[in-house]
């Protein structure tokens, strides 16, 4: 029988009673941060590396780019499970992969409007461009590697589902797994809800935060 | 009258540069004696940013030659002793004033100490913003902004400020203002000073010597002395005359 609200929410509370619950929902979220910083350090080099050398935008632009950004997630986490087993470094590596073009594009787009004569001054009172990167370049860059952010949380939260399913052996997404194998459906709905709940949590809650108490010197 | 002129600091020799097929100096000389208010006076798009950006080693001369300090090497040391202050105020938007005049030290030596908290006040309260370190760039008027920006120049103690057209485009009373705060402070801290503008009512009023560049392909018309007592009057008519001077040298042209 297919299982109604009531056995999904006592399903979901029961969770929520258990360590181990916990542990599983903290799993996850552990990937999903780990997973996107990597991402993000990745991507932004990527994005930002092209206004230094004509090199590092023919590789980003032709390669780089075209490789995370046609490959589907699935895919990446099958050749993941192949290399490194079911480990955290699946899931983990599969939703950098994810959100990497994220970061490109974004960070692109803001090296492309980065005010250039801010950067001419900062040229009169240092040579030194990693200072100028720090300094200026950088914050320049905050609201779009905010909005980088954003949109790779929820494509980051897809992700490791997936990459739980095929390539872990703890997380939301192989408990899913293994609830839908028993066919405990009130258990694969009940952790549907747990990763809604995060989702809407993060995003609404945490990121409308930042975005309205921080952002608002760094943007134009 | 300024007869002791100090010893010279930089000479330009010869300067050519081209924008593709668009030649903007076309053999570009003179020199700046120290502690010498100069003012480099030409027509809008003649060339006087590319001058200073050249100088401020910001763009490349296709020609030419530039000694400091009688040597033709450009050295980190000239580098360091030079501010510029440009057309628009050129401020970081995300930081307060005062931390837009303390970029200027942390880019210039990596970090700051508590000692340059002093340094930096001290910076604000020559050009009169004492009481709006903590206000954002766009809280403040055009002239505020580009007194922010002359503190930001002047919190490294140059010994050689390179500006802009720093008041074009504000009214005419800030503008009389920054002038005379200008002239002020340069006495104070005994700089050598380049103040470009397409003015010639204030390259009047302002400087040692004018140098008055042609229209494009540009070259130095003529170097004028202003050899008038300072302060000096806005009313003198002498100003009046040799601002009727310089206009018959550009033909009664408009200069913006
Ligand atoms: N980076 C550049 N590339 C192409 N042309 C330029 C560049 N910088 C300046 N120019 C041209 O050189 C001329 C002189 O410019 P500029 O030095 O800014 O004049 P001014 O400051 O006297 O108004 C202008 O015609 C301008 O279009
Ligand atoms: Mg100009």
């Amino acid at each position: 029988m297919f299982p109604g609200p009531i056995e999904t929410v006592y399903a979901f509370f029961s969770i929520l009673a258990t360590q181990d619950g916990w542990y599983q929902i903290g799993v996850t979220c552990y990937r999903v941060f780990i997973g996107t910083l990597f991402g993000s350090c990745v991507g932004a080099l990527c994005g930002i590396l092209p206004r230094y050398s004509k090199m590092a935008e023919y590789a980003v632009r032709s390669v780089v780019y075209p490789l995370f950004e046609s490959i589907p997630a699935l895919c990446w986490v099958l050749v993941f499970v192949v290399w490194f087993g079911l480990s955290d470094v699946t899931p983990i590596l599969a939703i950098s992969t994810a959100v990497i073009p994220f970061f490109i594009i974004n960070i692109w787009e803001g090296v492309k409007e980065l005010d250039e004569t801010l950067i001419e001054m900062a040229h009169t009172c240092t040579r030194n461009r990693l200072r100028i990167l720090r300094k200026v370049i950088m914050p320049m860059l905050y609201p779009y590697a905010f909005s980088a952010f954003k949109t790779s949380f929820e494509v980051a939260w897809k992700v490791v589902i997936l990459g739980e399913v095929f390539g872990a052996a703890c997380g939301i997404g192989y408990m899913l797994w293994i609830s839908y194998e028993v066919y405990a459906i009130e258990y694969v709905f009940a952790w549907t809800l747990c990763c809604a709940i995060i989702i809407i949590v993060f995003d609404y809650g945490l990121f409308n935060y930042i975005d309205r108490r921080y952002m608002r010197r760094w943007k134009r | 009258m300024e007869e002791v002129k100090g010893k010279e600091v930089l000479r330009i020799e010869g300067l050519h540069k081209r924008f593709g097929a668009l030649v903007v100096l076309d053999d570009v000389s003179f020199d700046i004696c120290q502690g010498e208010f100069i003012c480099a006076l030409g027509p809008s798009g003649c060339g006087k940013t590319t001058i200073l950006r050249i100088i401020a080693q910001l763009a490349y001369l296709d020609e030419g030659r530039i000694f400091i300090h009688g040597n033709e090497l450009i050295t980190d040391g000239y580098l360091n002793d030079l501010s510029v202050v440009f057309q628009e105020p050129r401020l970081l938007y995300w930081r307060t004033v005062e931390e837009n005049v303390k970029l200027a030290l942390e880019l210039k030596r990596g970090r700051v100490s508590d000692r340059d908290e002093a340094v930096v006040s001290k910076a604000l309260s020559m050009v009169g913003l004492s009481d709006f370190g903590d206000a954002f760039p766009h809280e403040l008027s055009g002239g505020m902004k580009q007194r922010a920006a002359l503190a930001r120049a002047l919190v490294t103690e140059p010994s050689i400020l390179l500006m802009d057209e720093p008041l074009t485009g504000l009214d005419l009373r800030t503008r009389e203002d920054l002038q005379d705060e200008i002239l002020r402070i340069w006495k104070e801290r005994d700089m050598t000073a380049i103040f470009v503008t397409h003015d010639p009512l204030e390259a009047i009023y302002m400087a040692d010597r004018i140098i008055v560049l042609s229209d494009r392909p540009t070259k130095v018309k003529e170097v004028l002395k202003v050899s008038l007592n300072r302060p000096r009057n806005r009313d003198d008519k002498r100003i009046k005359e040799l601002e009727k001077y310089i206009r018959e040298l550009f033909g009664y042209k408009k200069l913006e």
